[in-house]
């Protein structure tokens, strides 16, 4: 009926139309952008079928009335709508569609247009991260997409990075996103050895092959990976092969990083200045301070004038700590194919020598991806990547081996030993240096993440997909630490473990894909899923070599430690979901996924989740179409649920591990039983805008939302007098919400062109019941009505100006103090999780020069410097002191200084209170790059597609108030990140190595 | 053709749903436990737990490190100091004890850990083999309640002799724990059941052990000489004299009377296994021991090459307490040295990690056994309750003293006094985490050696040389209250 009453209108019009059509109108139409003649373009009168297209050279010509009206319309520009007034000649500038429409999202299972999506997911394009260096591509996301908060653990290289998409919203289970390459969730916790800090599975992924990142934030994105989906999912797409000639890449980079910061130790006249200060605030002034240092530091003295202080050594073991780095990175890679078969082919090579002297990573690896269109229905494929990476490491932050630790020493102790002329082994502490020689522990990975896939089409609209995936993981760690070492003893130590992950992933899925009566776009998707981990573990350490020679365990005469040991995890599971497009203008989408995991018993161990979302595009309706100012407008809402199930393999259990004493073989319980363990789930509710002004030429996103999490999988604290002091529970409601906003402008797009980018996330997290449990982990807790791991420890009060006395405020309220650090009250002194955080990113281009920069920022998150205990701990001990607490610190009565009076060997307030707790608040110049395109027509001479050449730069300059190496510090702690504890700890520096800034040059060639 | 590939499709994704839903895939086993229904229903099982038991028991936070060490530096004037930078210890030393203290925190739930597999062995010995039973009911009553006896002695405020003592001590957990309910929040016991407890188990075990006296096969566990060792330390602590006169002389004519000490103090230290002295250590080996260079008592008290950290350094406050011939007291000064068999003497001059201060040499090695109670001790033991009960159960305490004087090359006495016990104690056991029992029954007094409050004084019963109740324990435990000085 509609279709006929459609016909009469046009013949009508028609008929209308006839009456004047006599008037010639004739024009070109061009691209505002470069002025280049379009071809192609749709011209139509409107209300009308009448129209034509433009030539090869843009030019046009219709007949139509006097007073018609024109419609010029071109796939990637923006549509233009003239009154043709009489005018014979009309040229018309199409500008481009900035806000691409047709822009494509990977969703799980299955892609949709942008524009069509009514839930929240944050796109990166290979684009925004080309050449970034780093062993991972996560920290490129960090201040380009909002809501995700990311952080290096250190400068050291390859570590394990704290990923956040809006807020932690468990306790006790994992808070790090789920990684899914090519459609295998894959392994991404730490894999490295329990006595360093975590390493990195996603540094085995080149960031080069990385043809976009889609991350899933709201739950109706999310939910189609259900029970492991609370904490976003972050889905890695490489790149494919098309049809066309064969395109080759390559790109070089060659650099070099300083540390961002150094924090300034005291040398050696402003070690015995202070020296001397404390020796008399101790000991009274008749003290004889300078025989006290003979003890520790027995070359302090020059030997030829032994009471001239002024000689002697004078190190600054800062710069020994912290070296000028160097990196490197070769990309190439080809892609092409013909009609029925593509390929996509690459070879990397990465070499980073880190700022942390004796640790550097390198990757070497190949991928090829292959599709194949076997006939008008089957088509299959399959995706190889292997790769090898090593990370050549030190030793954790919290051992005296590790490098940073050299900054404990003082400048009286010469590096080398003045009558040896060898390292000196009469330091305070382990000389690092002694280390570095006689010492290394070598990371070795190699990798393989492939999967294979057939597509066949049973019915129009009707596929059927099979996809078979793996992440195969073997991982070798060797270290040694010689006889001069600490940790070597005098006989050599060797450690050595073996690490192999093995993942399979089986996905079978139905889509079906069709467009009923012209307005009602479905898309359905039905499949399961079923996913089997396991991992072995086997390690043996070896003392007793004939010499440093010798580094392997076969050559040790006792071989110690000797383990093996495996574990594992299983999910099944079944999902579903409905997405449709009515009129192009209202968006509907329904799922769910049921899940059944191997770590729950067997009477919780299935779950499901359903979401749902809608979103309404404004602009397509009739009172906005002809709008100029709105040029996209929609508003989308959506709920639902999601679960994790990041816990330990077996947490639900009560289990018995081995035990050894003296050769007896015996059980001891690790684990009280909890059979009744189910999944936490998270509710979470969006709002959101999506926005388009003036051609797009401003556009944005503004997203709100409520994430509420129940039922946590809670290491629920018991009385350690029953022999535990946790047991597994469902308890518990943690709460994150939030606003995110993003913008984008097109500030000029002439010649010169200019674009920002601004994206901020303002996230609050509350604990909201934890029926009255406290978790405390060191100086954090997890407590009701508070963000997840506040600081809670004594609050510094400031000095007491008429004699340095440390103050702290006695009791949990009130201004009362006192000078006693033990009898002062716990307060809740500081939270480590931002209020807000973002980035800001501009793009420049004029002619053959592009110019791009981008600062990132994080506010408001607060950083517990536990290194400074010893740092500046007014001489507690001998180890070298801040130049911060040197100009800062108590001398005479009535000074108000932030530090109180040092005290040689005594504990003047430096212990543990909120004196070590700093605001992180930073903004950084992440990310500089200039680039020269060389002129086309000169390289093309030469066969050549393209030439650019670029400088690139990181980490340019930090802005922040932070007296630490770097307000970009995560958990040091040896566990790894998607524990409890790291949960919990976080911002926490201890001698945590600042982040590389790093300048390199580079060259990109397409041929 | 058609029909025939969408009926194989859908055949295809049926038999994937099936492997999916199928419920013994998700059935994984761990493989490195075993879920606790499997221990306690066989006699292998309760062993391996006994096993599990003394396993705990060896670790650092209990006698294998802290339970020595703590006492070391609470009871610390001055003799030593703490130059570590473990701030815990330091505060131990200078009596500015934090109940978050991370260490303190160990040694109670590790103490506890330990009972509660001694509570599942006592629980479960019906499926022991009759011709074990004894023995295994023995050793884990002897794990209970010397752990209670550590707990105790650290956590509660001193028993004291002739009152009644019904101040708060632990909480006396004597029955395993299946799962979390309302019994299991259990408040402080008082010192005095607390004690009878102990005496209990330990007067148990010393009977059930009866067959297992001296060392040899039995290295590392549990003995009737062992037990009535504690028992003696226990009712010394009580005041009972007599009754630890005549423990202590047990343990003595169980070693063979005196020819059982070595020729030297230095020999009965850094040995890999029982002497002729020992009547209970803690063995150490390259696969079981409490720590290497964070851990383990050799490390704070070593600066050799290589080893130790050197963070106690030996006084003289402490080396002004020998005399002159003293073996005790001397000191092996020599650069050449490399390794504890290198040192001759009970002291040396520290060549490692910050040379040049005096260390003791009892704690010197990686591996070595820790001594736990030496037969110089039951001698000393026997010679002050005698003394003090004034009697003369096995031997005169004038005696037993002089022979330990003669040991270390020292004059004898012609008489003794309680003055005199208390030196020769000092000098004999030193280091050896005696030092806090022993300033409680001296009532002798703490002077705090540095830090805040620097030279105060602070008598044998100040609350401020009994540990803090762990703050998790106290928040946890509602029922709990926490010791005086950290109200």
């Amino acid at each position: 009926m509609k279709k006929i009453l459609g016909l009469l209108t046009c013949l009508l019009i028609l008929v209308f139309s006839l009456n004047g059509q006599d008037h010639v109108v004739t024009g070109t139409v061009t691209n505002q952008a470069d002025g280049h003649t379009l071809p192609g373009v749709q011209v139509v009168v409107q209300g009308t079928t009448i129209g034509t297209t433009t030539d090869m050279d843009g030019k046009y010509e219709i007949t139509v009335s006097e007073d018609a009206v024109l419609e010029f319309t071109f796939i990637g520009m923006t549509r233009e709508v003239i009154d043709v007034e009489g005018r014979n000649v009309i040229d018309v500038e199409l500008a481009p569609d900035i806000a691409q429409l047709d822009e494509v999202v990977v969703v799980g299972y299955g892609t949709r247009l942008k524009y069509e999506l009514s839930g929240s997911i944050s796109s990166v394009s290979a684009e925004d991260i080309a050449g970034h260096i780093a062993p991972s591509f996560e920290t490129a996301l960090h201040g380009r997409t909002a809501g995700v908060h990311m952080s290096a653990g250190s400068g050291k290289l390859g570590q394990q990075i704290r990923t956040r998409i809006r807020g932690s919203s468990s306790i006790s289970a994992s808070n790090q996103p789920l990684y899914v390459i090519d459609g295998v969730p894959v392994v991404s916790e730490n894999l490295g050895s329990p006595g360093n800090e975590p390493t990195n599975p996603m540094a085995d992924l080149n960031t080069a092959d990385i043809e976009s990142i889609e991350i899933l934030k709201d739950a109706s994105a999310a939910a189609i990976y259900g029970s492991r989906a609370s904490n976003g999912v972050i889905l890695i797409t490489t790149k494919r092969g098309e049809e066309g000639r064969t395109r080759i890449d390559v790109s070089s980079q060659v650099g070099f990083s300083d540390p961002t910061n150094k924090v300034g130790f005291l040398n050696r006249e402003q070690y015995l200045d202070l020296w001397e200060q404390a020796a008399i605030a101790s000991f009274g002034e008749d003290v004889d301070w300078k025989s006290m240092l003979d003890g520790p530091f027995p070359f302090w003295r020059d030997p030829d004038n032994p009471d001239d202080i002024t000689k002697g050594p004078d190190t600054n073991w800062e710069d020994e700590a912290l070296r000028r780095g160097e990196t490197q990175q070769y990309d190439i890679s080809a892609r092409g194919g013909d009609e029925s078969t593509q390929y996509y082919a690459s070879i990397s090579f990465l070499d980073q020598v880190a700022i942390v002297n004796g640790n550097s990573f390198d990757r070497v690896g190949g991928r090829l991806n292959l599709d194949h269109q076997a006939s008008d229905r089957v088509s299959f494929g399959m995706n190889m990547n292997l790769n090898r990476s090593r990370n050549f490491r030190v030793a954790h932050d919290r051992a005296f081996a590790t490098p940073m630790q050299m900054i404990a020493l003082t400048p009286l102790d010469p590096t080398h030993d003045p009558e040896t002329g060898e390292l000196n082994d009469r330091t305070i502490y382990e000389n690092g240096l002694i280390v570095r020689k006689h010492s290394h522990f070598d990371t070795e990975v190699f990798r393989n993440f492939g999967n294979v896939f057939a597509n066949i089409e049973i019915l129009p609209g009707l596929n059927f997909r099979s996809e078979g995936g793996v992440d195969i993981l073997s991982q070798q760690e060797v270290q040694f630490n010689g006889r001069p070492t600490n940790d070597g003893g005098d006989t050599g130590f060797g450690f050595e473990r073996h690490v192999n992950t093995k993942l399979f992933n089986l996905e079978n899925y139905f889509t079906y894909e069709r467009i009923f009566a012209d307005n009602y776009d479905v898309n359905f998707v039905l499949g399961s899923s079923l996913q089997q981990a396991d991992y072995e573990y086997a390690s043996m350490s070896g003392r007793g070599f004939p010499s440093d020679d010798f580094k392997r365990i076969i050559s040790a005469t006792e071989a110690i430690n000797a383990s093996s040991s495996g574990t594992g995890y299983r999910y099944t599971s079944f999902f579903a979901r409905s997405d449709m497009k009515f009129f192009d203008r209202y968006l509907l989408l329904i799922s769910g996924r049921a899940d059944g995991s191997s770590r729950f018993g067997r009477d919780n161990r299935y779950g499901f989740f359903p979401a749902a979302s809608a979103g309404w595009i404004a602009t397509n309706e009739d009172f906005l179409i002809d709008n100029r100012t709105i040029s996209f407008l929609k508003p989308r809402f959506s709920w639902g649920l999601t679960g994790n199930s990041e816990i330990y393999n077996y947490a639900p259990r009560g289990l018995y591990a081995s035990s050894d004493y003296a050769g007896l073989a015996g059980l001891y319980s690790t684990t009280l039983p909890s059979p009744d363990l189910k999944w936490e789930t998270t509710t979470q509710t969006n709002i959101g805008i999506d926005f388009g002004f003036i051609n797009n030429r401003i556009s944005g996103e503004i997203d709100y939302y409520v994430k509420k999490t129940e039922d946590l999988l809670l290491s629920t604290q018991v009385p350690a007098s029953t022999g535990f002091t946790s047991v597994y529970t469902n308890i518990g409601n943690m709460e994150n919400k939030g606003w995110e906003f993003m913008l984008n402008t097109v500030n000029v797009d002439r010649d010169f062109k200019w674009n920002t980018s601004f994206n901020i996330a303002f996230n609050e997290n509350e604990v909201t019941n934890l029926e009255g449990e406290v978790i405390s982990a060191g100086i954090w807790r997890v407590m009701e009505g508070e963000p997840i791991g506040v600081f809670y420890t004594k609050e510094y009060a400031g000095v007491n100006p008429d004699n340095g006395d440390a103050l702290f405020y006695l009791n949990e309220e009130g201004d009362e103090t006192t000078n006693n650090l033990a009898e002062a009250a716990n307060r809740i002194v500081g939270d480590p999780n931002p209020d807000f955080w973002g980035g800001f990113t501009n793009n420049f281009s004029y002619r053959n020069f592009d110019l791009s920069f981008m600062f990132q920022f994080v506010y408001g998150h607060d950083i517990y410097n536990h290194g400074f205990e010893w740092q500046a701990s007014g001489f507690r001990w001998e180890d070298n002191q801040t130049v911060y607490l040197y100009e800062n610190h108590w001398q005479k009565p009535g000074d108000d200084t932030y530090y109180p009076q040092p005290r040689l060997y005594e504990e003047n307030g430096y212990g543990t209170s909120s004196i070590q707790i700093f605001d992180g608040s930073y903004i950084r110049l992440k990310d500089v790059t200039l680039g020269y395109t060389l002129p086309r027509d000169l390289v093309q001479r030469a066969n050549i597609e393209n030439i650019r050449i670029f400088a690139r730069g990181y980490n340019l300059l930090t802005f922040t108030d932070y007296p630490g190496w770097d307000p970009e510090v995560s958990s040091p702690n040896t566990a790894d990140i998607t524990t409890q504890t790291s949960n919990i700890q976080q911002g926490w520096d201890f001698y945590t190595a600042p982040q590389p800034r790093t300048i390199t040059f580079g060259l990109n060639v397409s041929l | 053709m058609k029909t025939r590939i969408i009926t194989t499709l859908i055949s295809l994704f049926i038999m994937a749903a099936l492997i999916t839903s199928c419920e013994d895939f998700l059935d994984i086993e761990p493989q490195t436990a075993i879920s606790d229904d499997a221990v306690y229903d066989n006699h292998e099982g309760v062993v391996n737990a006994l096993y599990g038991a003394y396993d705990r028991m060896a670790g650092p936070q209990l006698f294998a490190g802290t339970s020595i060490f703590f006492s070391d530096l609470l009871a610390n004037s001055g003799e030593v100091g703490w130059r570590g930078t473990f701030v815990q210890y330091m505060q131990m030393n200078t009596k500015n004890l934090d109940p978050n203290d991370g260490y303190l925190t160990a040694k109670w739930v590790r103490a506890y850990k330990c009972i509660d597999l001694a509570n599942n062995v006592l629980d479960n010995l019906d499926v022991v083999n009759d011709d074990h039973k004894e023995r295994v009911e023995g050793e884990a009553k002897f794990i209970r309640g010397i752990l209670y006896q550590k707990l105790v002695g650290f956590y509660a405020a001193p028993y004291v002799e002739g009152e009644s003592n019904d101040h708060p001590g632990v909480p006396l957990v004597l029955t395993p724990t299946a799962g979390i309910g309302d019994d299991d929040y259990p408040p402080r016991e008082t010192v005095a059941n607390v004690y009878e407890s102990i005496i209990n188990d330990l007067t148990d075990a010393k009977t059930l052990l009866s067959e297992y006296t001296g060392a040899g096969d039995n290295e590392g566990r549990a003995t009737a000489s062992a037990a009535a060792a504690f028992l003696a330390r226990v009712h010394m602590s009580m005041g009972n004299w007599e009754k630890a006169a005549n423990e202590a002389d047990f343990v003595i004519n169980n070693f063979g009377g005196y020819a059982a000490l070595h020729d030297t103090p230095r020999d009965a230290f850094n040995n890999d296994a029982y002497t002729s002295e020992d009547v209970f250590m803690i063995i150490q080996s390259e696969t079981s021991n409490a720590g290497q260079a964070n851990d383990g008592i050799g490390t704070f008290f070593a600066s050799l090459v290589g080893y130790g950290r050197s963070d106690v350094h030996v006084q003289d406050m402490h080396l002004e307490k020998f005399e002159e011939n003293d073996l005790r007291g001397h000191i092996t000064d020599d650069d050449q040295i490399v390794r504890i068999t290198d040192v001759d003497d009970m002291n040396y001059i520290g060549v490692g990690r910050r040379p040049g201060n005096v260390m003791t040499s009892k704690w010197g090695r990686y591996y070595a056994n820790i001594n736990v109670i030496r037969l110089a001790e039951m001698i000393l033991t026997r010679a002050e309750a005698n003394f003090r009960n004034n009697s003369s159960i096995g031997a005169e305490p004038i005696d037993d003293i002089n022979q330990i004087r003669l040991r270390a090359g020292v004059d004898e006495w012609e008489t003794i006094d309680e003055d005199l016990i208390w030196e020769e104690r000092y000098r004999e056991l030193c280091f050896e985490g005696r030092l806090l029992d022993d300033i409680r029954r001296f009532r002798r007094e703490v002077i705090i050696p540095e830090g805040t409050g620097a030279g105060t004084a602070l008598p044998w019963n100040s609350g401020r040389l009994v540990l803090p109740i762990p703050q998790r324990e106290m928040d946890v435990n509602p029922n709990l209250v926490q010791n005086e000085a950290y109200q």
